[in-house]
């Protein structure tokens, strides 16, 4: 395997990753898969792409406009979307549908304004690429690489070191509980979905780079599911180890049989790995934290 | 209102959709005391501390604390010094037990965490030995133990507790209700519900005793200890 195919197996896997944590937040504090996180991501990339990119404001500006977009996004989404079902402790279906159709609703916003045609994110470097250890890496993939880990360490020294983490992690635990310790559990739910939206929309601009925008790019969230249950819905280090695994696996097989196989190949791991290991890679953890 | 009453609670009712757990309940707990509410099974126990607590709401009734209604919001029932250690412990597994008491700490002055940590294993020794594993891996008398401290990291001036005799050896019940005697001795009122009335009896200055949702008799520990009523319900004959 080429130092090149590596690299691009990791910064696509990191990309996967954010998807995966996004999603995963959510999951373990409400309980709920949020199906509009796709769509959460597609808007944000597309905000992000209008009011920033297509004025020719750089890559970084760019970032943080999907990121804030996506915080925004998931932040409405939870107020409108999630707030009252959680307060009187509706079935977990009206979750289901609920996130549906805020998914439904942002892509279908996004198509009224982009149509079905496909937006690319300009060049946001006047040379693409750079020379390391004699082989050519795209700036964007190291970018993308060094940004998602910087994002991904970040958290995980919120959620283990601080005390917004603790609290976090406690209401993800026992909500009731977490309350009767003085702690404000909307408050902490909706500090949850702005990191989701905020990671949400870091990986919505990266895949508008890596591929094009289009309304329905949000399907790629799948890439995130099947990672976070590679690595054991629930856990957040088992979510990225998943992801990584996913974008490796992904690069070798795009390099080794063209990308109509590739994706097929990776499902077909995918599936044999759940047939093997059902619990994920972070196994016994998962019935705890989920 | 008598100057020492530390919480009174009158006229409380809550309703779970058509099941009424209280009816017209009246509560006093007067200042650096241990007041007890005994019960059987269903008869609305939880259901009181819940209520003050703010985690169910009353249908009716008022709950007063140091002379003021509390706020209707449990983080911020909790920020008037009011702790509840609820049924089965509900420590949280996954977290360390160091986090756990970190979490009980969450609204504390966070300069003078490490005394209060310290206070807390000094408590319990084994706490101290075992802060960074999960708290799962506690024993139940570990956990009920861990629990209390969870609490007392808030600097409580009532702490209601919850059945904290629930499921454990007689020993270990004995050495919680040591504890609860020590925590009293430091100046935090206690509010316990317990089944095990006699153990409660015991240890209390007044205690109520709840039956399908009404107080059905109140007085002193000793008193209700001898009443003849509650020796046949709740003692055994
Ligand atoms: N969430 C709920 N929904 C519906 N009914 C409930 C709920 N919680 C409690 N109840 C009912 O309210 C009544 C009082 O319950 P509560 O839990 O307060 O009793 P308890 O005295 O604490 O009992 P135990 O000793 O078993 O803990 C019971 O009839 C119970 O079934
Ligand atoms: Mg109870």
């Amino acid at each position: 395997m080429s130092f090149q195919i590596l690299i691009n197996g990791i910064s696509t896997g990191t990309v996967y990753a954010l998807i995966a944590i996004g999603f995963a937040l959510v999951f373990n504090i409400l309980k709920f898969s949020n199906f509009s996180y796709g769509a959460t991501m597609t808007a944000s990339a597309f905000i992000a792409y209008f009011l920033v990119a297509s004025k020719g404001w750089g890559l970084v500006p760019t970032l943080i406009c999907s990121a804030l977009a996506g915080a925004l996004i998931s932040l409405i989404g939870e107020f409108v979307g999630f707030r009252r079902i959680l307060k009187n402790h509706s079935p977990s279906t009206y979750f289901f549908v609920s996130s549906i159709t805020l998914g439904s609703l942002y892509e279908g916003l996004v198509t009224l304004k982009a149509g079905t045609n496909f937006y690319v994110y300009p060049n946001f470097f006047e040379t693409p690429t750079i020379q390391l250890f004699q082989t050519v890496i795209s700036k964007e993939n190291i970018i993308m690489l060094v940004i998602s880990v910087a994002a991904l360490l970040a958290l995980a020294f919120v959620i283990q070191k601080t005390s917004i983490g603790r609290a976090i992690r406690a209401v993800s635990f026992d909500r009731d509980t977490a309350q009767l310790m003085g702690i404000n559990a909307t408050l902490i739910i909706q500090a949850v979905f702005i990191i989701s939206g905020i990671f949400g929309g870091l990986a919505g601009c990266f895949l508008g780079i890596k591929y094009t925008l289009t309304a329905t790019m949000g399907s790629l969230v799948v890439k995130g599911f099947i990672a976070s249950v590679i690595g054991g819905l629930g856990s957040l280090t088992g979510a990225v180890i998943g992801a990584m695994l996913l974008g490796i696996m992904e690069a070798i097989f795009l390099s080794t049989m063209g990308s109509g196989w590739a994706t097929i190949a990776s499902f077909a791991v995918m599936l044999v790995f759940l047939l093997i290991r059902p619990q994920g890679i972070a196994g016994s953890n998962v019935q705890e934290k989920a | 209102m008598s100057h020492d009453v530390l919480l009174k609670v009158s006229g409380l009712c809550v309703n779970y959709g058509h099941i009424e757990a209280l009816k017209d309940v009246n509560v006093e707990v007067r200042k650096g005391e241990i007041c007890s509410i005994i019960g059987a099974n269903g008869a609305g126990k939880s259901t009181f501390l819940k209520a003050v607590s703010a985690l169910v709401k009353p249908l009716k009734g008022t709950i007063e604390f140091e002379g003021e209604e509390l706020p209707k919001k449990p983080y911020k029932v909790v920020k008037k010094g009011v702790i509840h250690v609820p049924e089965g412990r509900r420590t949280f597994s996954g977290l360390t037990i160091e986090d756990n008491l970190l979490v009980g700490a969450y609204l504390s002055d966070k300069s003078k965490i490490r005394e209060d940590l310290e206070r807390q294993y000094d408590l319990f020794p084994i706490l101290r030995e075992r802060r960074n594993q999960f708290a799962g891996t506690l024993s139940g008398g570990e956990q009920q133990m861990l629990a209390v401290c969870r609490g007392l990291m808030s600097h409580p001036k009532i702490l209601l507790l919850d059945e904290p005799s629930m499921g454990l050896a007689p020993i270990i019940v004995s050495q919680i209700y040591d504890i609860i005697q020590r925590i009293r001795e430091s100046g935090i009122t206690i509010l316990l519900v317990e089944q095990n009335a006699k153990k409660a009896l015991s240890i209390c200055d007044y205690a109520y005793v709840l039956e399908n949702g009404r107080i059905k008799l109140e007085g002193s520990g000793n008193d209700l200890l001898n009443s003849d009523d509650v020796r046949k319900a709740y003692l055994g004959g």
